[in-house]
């Protein structure tokens, strides 16, 4: 096999090299001490299968430590990891306890194919970081370009998150316990109308509508001065599903120590949220309150078993625990509450039964008697790794081995029933019966990723040579046995698998010049025998400026390094079908032909793709790193990728009439990206008594879709390429139409709709002739703005401590992004739904000259809400104080009785405020949970 | 040492080679061509897969159907696309109710089945010996005659909406559409017209003749029933008279060509009597019970249909809101209500709501496929105590969300024993494409317009109407041709309705325009005592232009295709 002859070329090669070597050389210290602030002279980093010195890394890297991120008080390290690392831009999708998962992107939007997401490995071996704490990470870095990803190959393009955990040091036991406990509570809730103002306004929507008021003056009565909860009912449902706060906590305990023969670090974490329910178990046997806890376990242990054989076992394992009343997540329940009007229906009826409606089930009941979901993962990440230290071959030559095995369960557990509601009035409708509780178990998810590794490292310098090789067998085998509800990996038991072999070496001259040539041979089940493996190389060049003589005594530049590279690599997870590379005759919904079973029917299945291969991607990146003044560090990177293969439908060249069961996915798309990332970090003398620093950084992402095989349009506007990825397309509104805009034919507007005054008008750009037709439709929209990720992402750090108090706080904000209002909570009326405060500046002939909302409509009004328009544009930029962090550290002298080194007391906020350009919800929550402010104190004991 | 050294070495080496994993995709489920055309049962279940592309129209348009399209009924979801085909606002791009995709897909299955099929592939060596042996040989024979009609079908339900097409006979690659071009109306008429014939010669002559497990495949009758509708459909205005289409030079695309329009309808009659001349068997009786028909997988008179599992979607959707989990979806016009005829003592006539005694009492007296068609204000449903209330606070009336706007609800198909809450009595239910009741009026409609006065025209409208279950009065053979052809048109109107029928016999007939542009109708129920008052009012403006007799084909195909012509005003 040709991957073999590979591996055995490259290890002999190797060995050889390091027998016929006898030259004595002293083995680099390839481990320094971490310094609060960046020092590019010592420090070490990790980097793809290794660590290097920072002085000559020649790739774009940025990093941070553990400690760092645990300010921002959060059950997921993702969110943890906002404005932290410049490259990195994250999207939080949800704030609820449990259920809130982040997504990342490196250096932005790099294809408009199946994934952005970037890998990520876990002490060298692909795994999930999403459950890790603070507490048992060293170091999080994001490798961003050419040169520090190639080794990682086919899974290197959208870039590489590393997540280092600690280990232990030689040193004697440090024993460190933290507690936090806080309060969480919603930055803000949606603000609908009560009864009076929904019946009064809907009155007005409907003879807007031309119909008859709903509700008379009596009504509007009983509405106003509340005499009869039953008939006119007037409910705030947040308010009796919601409470106001919900506490959050995280327990920490750690052991760090060390000897010669065996280093350890233990760590012990638990983190426990309440969800914002109110405690609907307490009221209900058969409901439950709403919960969350995880357990995290960790235990990396170092052995040296000789002088030159050490182990290394490294175990991390997650227990999570999640409990809410009704459903598992709170989605449902959520787009219900903002539906249900406030006079629907009340909670109960007199005789104490629920109230309902055929529409809407009653979100009280829903909570109270339809019983609980629990679900329970384990996340177990193991590793064991050998490293034999073959100085006696010769000096600088390491050989490793490892194996890593995660594995994922979680299971569902559900006690559910359904329940009985009436509606109001004479002759109640019964809704729904009462059941008895039933359970349900089931596997909500399982996967399991095995990986094996065996390395030969070799690491020397010679006079004025420094040189370091590093060659890699990498073989992983990743198989989803149930992939996640909602998400689009294919678990029909198929494992991934990839083999190959990465390499790298490095060579500095002098200290002062680098040179840096890393590439994979990998190769990936998805494809084609012949187009399986693939080849990605990538190559750097760095210029230590400081360590030249004319800078060397330099007071003000300490360092200087310019670096480059480029390099091509590769993304194999580009979606569509699954071996789509084969023609496929699968089985299809079948067909009665009588009784009630279905026979079976095959079909040709989705046109195959011999020539499918992954995605590719060549990318360029210029920097340099300097520490100068005295405390000061700037780091500034250029880059450009041009990602090419990207799979797409040949919808310009396939016609439906060919009949084909799907398109045959084909690698034609381009994207190109380019953008910057600066930092500028201070930290003042370490040995004064006030200190002081910051770090500010910034972020600048533009990308491009260079072809795209887009359906054709009639609307020149609308063509996708040539734009960026995701951009949004919508109509432009020009205004409201006046009473005499509505009887002038000559101003444009949709086709069978009655428009009425205080309607949205549109700009007319294009027709079915490409020229504009008067009327409104899709064939007006145009680009109109970018809802995808932010174009500028930018943040700020700063911390002061004096004596013993300490103050740190973490803002960081976005600009060139939009959001677009939609749903219940902003579009009145419409659903059959309900009205908020957004309504109010509607359109009136008298408000007209004011208004900034539309006419109000009683029926569902595809003019004015259904349209992704500029008039639901908003701005989403925003600053946020993510952190805010106040400690004192008590003095050491009354400590060392009690036997401790060191005790901290502080009081944290997360999410303290923003600002922005938006009233009417939190830019990051539009809709769904809410976007949650916590309040928390905190106790940090070092024995 | 040295050696211990090398150890090391050799260890690694073993580990990383003993560990090369093959990257071979390990399990296969699918099937390979070869396969299937090896096995008999995969070769079965190929042929399923030509038949699962057949429509199935109780859900046809995300839950609403053509006759929301039409001035049978609204579709009270006001988000639902089918609301666009109303409005007029769609185009070659955006047309809610294209299937130019879905039927050529079917046709690729049908003519990859042709290709594919040959008994002498299949390996049948199980059943030498035995009498199963030539029934297997002689079933996958036959299978090549049924995917010949559900081409057939597929090809007719692409020129009813889309005039001539590419006849397509051999699975494409995206190598052969540059040569792509329409055929004329005329071919594609012979073609449909052929194959049926060809069918018909090889097909079992009804669903009876098969064994019950066999029971929804294509008969001789059904292939003869589509040849009926085909003729009689390119017998009429719409294919016979190409000035609607102004400015369009490629009339043979959308029309047949100048000739003997008598011949035309002749052709049509006389495929309609092939089909009433096959051995009287119980598909090929009218069916006495209206309700039933609907509701019993192929009773008395379906010639074809699919059927469903036992479901209760279509009840859900279309259940008035008075019942729990009931959405009120398809509802009824005041449009279809009218044209059902009404007693007065013993004579039928034509309803009026300024007759008094008409509106006074609309729902009484009238013809007895009204009720079972429509859900009215007081009729009773299921089993509720309360009869329906459509008025303002009644149960079924608004302001409840998602209450009927027409003030009727839908009642053909809809399975009433179903408990929506607690999923009891769920049915099969059964989509009919082909009754024998359409055959009569097809012959009925076709002999009325080249022999007036043909005494066939009277029997076999009469069938239908004066059959036990309807019991209206016959034909009256004293009037003449043209309100002949009324009648005609208005018993398809009212016995067709829900039947996927009035959105293209109304195109046929040329009189879209009029009655699709025309305001859909419903009607204000008021409570009064001691009987409700009724008032009809116009609910919504329709859109029909004459450029919506054919549908668009879709913009990007003409891009791709660049042979392919696109439809007249388009």
């Amino acid at each position: 096999m040709k991957l073999k002859k590979t591996i055995y070329y490259i290890l002999s090669t190797l060995v050889f090299v390091a027998v016929t070597d006898e030259l004595q050389a002293q083995q680099k210290d390839s481990v320094a001490t971490k310094t609060e602030v960046v020092n590019f002279r010592t420090a070490a980093r990790p980097i793809g299968y290794g660590n290097q010195q920072k002085s000559h890394t020649t790739g774009a890297i940025s990093s941070i430590s553990g400690d760092e991120i645990r300010d921002a008080f959060n059950n997921r390290i993702g969110n943890a990891l906002i404005g932290r690392l410049p490259g990195l831009t994250i999207r939080q999708n949800g704030f609820e306890p449990g259920a809130s998962s982040t997504n990342l992107n490196i250096r932005g939007v790099n294809t408009y194919g199946f994934s952005n997401a970037p890998l990520v490995i876990v002490d060298g071996f692909m795994a999930d970081y999403d459950q890790l704490v603070p507490e048992e990470i060293e170091e999080i870095s994001i490798l961003k370009d050419a040169s520090a990803t190639a080794v990682y190959g086919l899974r290197a393009a959208n870039g590489v998150i590393l997540v280092t955990t600690k280990k232990g040091k030689i040193q004697p036991l440090a024993i460190n316990f933290n507690a936090q406990y806080g309060v969480q509570n919603p930055v803000s809730l949606p603000r609908f109308l009560d009864s009076y103002s929904y019946a009064f306004l809907l009155n007005e929507a409907r003879r807007n509508d031309g119909l008859g008021e709903l509700y008379t003056s009596d009504d509007l009565q009983a509405f106003s001065n509340k005499s009869d909860p039953i008939n006119y009912a007037n409910v705030n449902w947040y308010d009796e599903v919601f409470r106001n706060t919900a506490p959050q906590s995280n327990y920490n305990l750690n052991f760090k120590g060390g000897t010669s023969v065996v280093r350890y670090f233990a760590s012990l974490n638990g983190i426990l949220a309440d969800g914002l329910y109110k405690k609907f178990g307490d009221e209900s046997e058969e409901s439950s309150n709403s919960k969350y806890s995880r357990l995290n376990f960790r235990s990396n242990i170092d052995i040296s078993l000789n002088k030159n054989l050490s182990a290394i076992l490294n175990l991390g394992a997650a227990v999570e625990d999640k409990r809410n009343p009704g459903e598992l997540t709170t989605n449902n329940t959520i787009s219900l509450l903002d539906r249900i009007t406030p006079n629907s229906f009340p909670v109960r009826l007199g005789n104490g039964s629920f109230a309902g409606n055929n529409l809407l089930s009653n979100p009280v009941g829903d909570l109270l008697s339809t019983g609980f979901s629990t679900s329970n993962s384990t996340t177990l990440q193991a590793s064991f790794r050998l490293n034999q230290l073959l100085d006696m071959i010769t000096p600088g030559l390491k050989a490793s081995a490892a194996v890593s095995f995660n594995s994922f369960y979680s299971g569902l557990s559900n006690k559910r029933k359904t329940y009985t509601r009436f509606s109001t009035g004479a002759n109640a409708t019964q809704f729904g019966q009462s059941t008895s509780l039933v359970g349900t178990e089931g596997v909500q998810s399982q996967w399991t990723n095995n990986a094996l590794q065996a390395s030969l490292t070799y690491s020397r310098i010679f006079d004025k040579h420094d040189i370091s090789a590093m060659a890699i067998f990498n073989s992983d085998y990743y198989l989803i046995n149930k992939a996640y509800p909602g998400t689009n990996a294919a678990g029909n038991d198929i494992p991934y698998k990839t083999n190959g072999v990465s390499s790298r070496i490095t060579y500095v001259y002098s200290d002062k010049y680098i040179a840096e040539f890393s590439a994979a041979y990998q190769g990936s089940n998805a494809f084609a025998k012949g187009n399986r493996y693939g080849f990605t190389p990538a190559g750097s060049l760095g210029w230590i400026v400081s360590n030249e003589d004319f800078l060397k005594g330099s007071k003000v530049i300490e360092f200087l390094k310019l670096r480059g590279s480029y390099g091509f690599v590769g993304n194999e997870n580009i979606g569509g079908l699954r071996f789509g590379y084969a023609q496929r005759y699968p089985f299809v919904d079948g067909y009665i032909f009588t009784g009630t079973s279905k026979l079976g029917a095959i079909t040709e299945g989705q046109r195959a793709n011999p020539e499918l291969t992954w995605e590719k991607e060549k990318k360029a990146n210029v920097g340099f790193e300097m520490n100068f003044a005295k405390g000061f560090g700037l780091i500034v990177d250029l880059f450009q990728n041009n990602r090419f293969d990207i799979l797409d439908k040949p919808n310009s060249t396939i016609p439906l009439i060919v009949g084909y069961n799907g398109v045959p996915e084909t690698n034609l798309g381009k994207v190109k990206n380019k953008g910057l990332e600066a930092m500028i970090s201070y930290q003042s003398n370490q040995s004064k008594k006030l200190q002081f620093n910051f770090n500010a950084q910034a972020s600048y992402n533009k990308n491009e879709i260079v072809f795209n095989d887009e359906l054709t349009q009639v609307n020149a506007a609308r063509v996708t390429t040539g734009m960026p990825v995701g951009y949004g397309y919508g109509l432009e509104a020009i205004g409201f139409f006046s009473g005499a805009d509505v009887s002038d034919n000559t101003i444009a507007r949709p086709t069978g709709l009655v428009i009425r005054p205080g309607d949205i008008k549109y700009r007319d750009i294009g027709g079915p002739l490409g020229v504009p037709d008067g009327i409104i439709d899709d064939n007006d929209s145009a680009p109109i703005g970018n809802y995808n990720l932010p174009d500028w992402t930018f943040s700020f750090q700063s911390g002061v401590s004096y004596k013993g108090v300490d103050l740190n706080l973490v803002f960081q904000g976005v600009t060139g992004i939009n959001l677009n209002l939609s749903g219940n909570r902003y579009y009145a009326f419409q659903n059959n739904g309900k009205v908020s405060e957004i309504a109010l500046k509607r359109w009136t002939p008298e408000t007209a000259s004011t208004a900034t909302y539309p006419r109000l409509s009683s029926i569902d009004n595809t003019n004015n809400f259904n349209s992704f328009s500029t008039f639901w544009k908003r701005d989403a930029s925003y600053l946020k104080l993510r952190s805010a962090e106040i400690g004192y550290t008590l003095p050491v002298k009354t400590l060392k009785r009690l036997g401790l080194q060191k005790t901290r007391v502080f009081i944290n906020g997360t999410n303290l405020f923003s600002l922005d350009h938006l009233d009417e919800a939190d830019v990051e929550a539009l809709g769904g949970y809410p976007a949650l402010r916590t309040v928390s104190l905190g106790l940090n004991l070092h024995f | 040492m040295k050696i211990k050294n090398t150890n090391y070495i050799f260890l690694i080496v073993l580990i990383v080679c003993g560990s090369c994993q093959k990257l071979d995709r390990e399990l296969d489920t699918d099937l390979t061509k070869d396969q299937l055309e090896s096995t008999y049962n995969s070769l079965q279940s190929l042929l399923t897969g030509v038949y699962s592309t057949l429509p199935y129209g109780l859900t046809q348009l995300d839950r609403a159907t053509m006759a929301s399209a039409t001035d049978e009924a609204e579709f009270t979801n006001e988000t639902n696309r089918v609301q666009l085909l109303n409005q007029g606002a769609w185009t070659a791009i955006n047309n809610p109710a294209d299937v130019w995709g879905a039927f050529y897909q079917g046709i690729r299955r049908a003519n990859l089945f042709i290709e594919t099929a040959d008994p002498a592939k299949v390996n049948l060596d199980i059943f030498k010996g035995t009498a199963n042996y030539q029934i297997r040989i002689d079933e996958i024979k036959r299978w090549e005659f049924e995917v010949r009609f559900l081409r057939a079908f597929y090809y007719f339900e692409l020129i009813k909406r889309y005039g001539g097409v590419p006849i397509i006979t051999k699975t494409l690659n995206e190598n052969d559409v540059a040569s792509l071009k329409r055929n004329t109306l005329e071919e594609c008429v012979k073609f449909i017209a052929d194959e049926c014939d060809l069918a018909a010669a090889n097909l079992p002559v009804s669903s009876g003749a098969y064994a019950t497990a066999d029971q929804g495949r294509a008969t001789k009758a059904a292939a003869l029933t589509l040849k009926s509708r085909l003729l009689l459909y390119a017998a009429s205005d719409l294919f016979n008279t190409p000035s609607w289409a102004i400015g369009f030079t490629n009339t043979q695309l959308v029309s047949l060509p100048a000739g003997d329009r008598m011949a035309r309808w002749k052709a049509a009659a006389d495929a309609a009597k092939a089909v009433i001349d096959l051995p009287a068997v119980p598909a090929l009786t009218a069916n006495t019970n209206y309700r039933t028909l609907f509701t019993t997988p192929y009773a008395t008179g379906v010639i074809f249909a699919r059927r469903t599992e036992a479901n209760n979607e279509f009840e859900l959707a279309n259940f008035s809101v008075g019942f729990d989990r009931g959405q009120g979806g398809i509802t009824p016009s005041q449009n279809l209500v009218d044209d059902y005829e009404i007693r007065i003592g013993t004579t039928w006539v034509d309803f009026d709501w300024n007759n008094p005694a008409h509106s006074a009492a609309p729902y009484t007296n009238r013809d007895p496929r009204m009720a079972l068609t429509v859900v009215t204000n007081g009729s009773s449903f299921q089993s509720r105590a309360v009869p329906i209330q459509t008025f303002t606070g009644g149960l079924d009336g608004a302001p409840k969300p998602n209450a009927t706007k027409t003030g009727y609800y839908l009642r053909k198909y809809v399975n009433e024993a179903t408990n929506l809450t607690t999923g009891a009595g769920n049915a099969v239910h059964s989509w009919i494409y082909f009754r024998i009741e359409e055959v009569f009026l097809n012959y009925a409609e076709a002999l009325n317009e080249y022999a007036p006065g043909n005494p066939d025209i009277k029997i076999y409208y009469d069938r239908v109407r004066t059959r036990a279950g309807v019991a209206l009065t016959g034909l009256n053979t004293t009037e003449n041709q043209v309100k002949v052809r009324d009648r005609i048109r208005r018993e398809r109107r009212v016995e067709f309705a829900f039947e996927d029928h009035r959105a293209w016999d109304a195109r046929r007939w040329m009189i879209a325009p009029t009655v699709f542009n025309a305001p859909l109708r419903g009607v204000t129920v008021a409570n009064t005592m001691p009987a409700a008052t009724y008032t009809p009012f116009n609910l919504e403006a329709r859109n029909f232009t004459p450029k919506m007799y054919l549908f668009p084909i879709p913009l990007n195909e003409l891009n791709i295709a660049k042979g392919l012509v696109q439809n007249p005003l388009w």
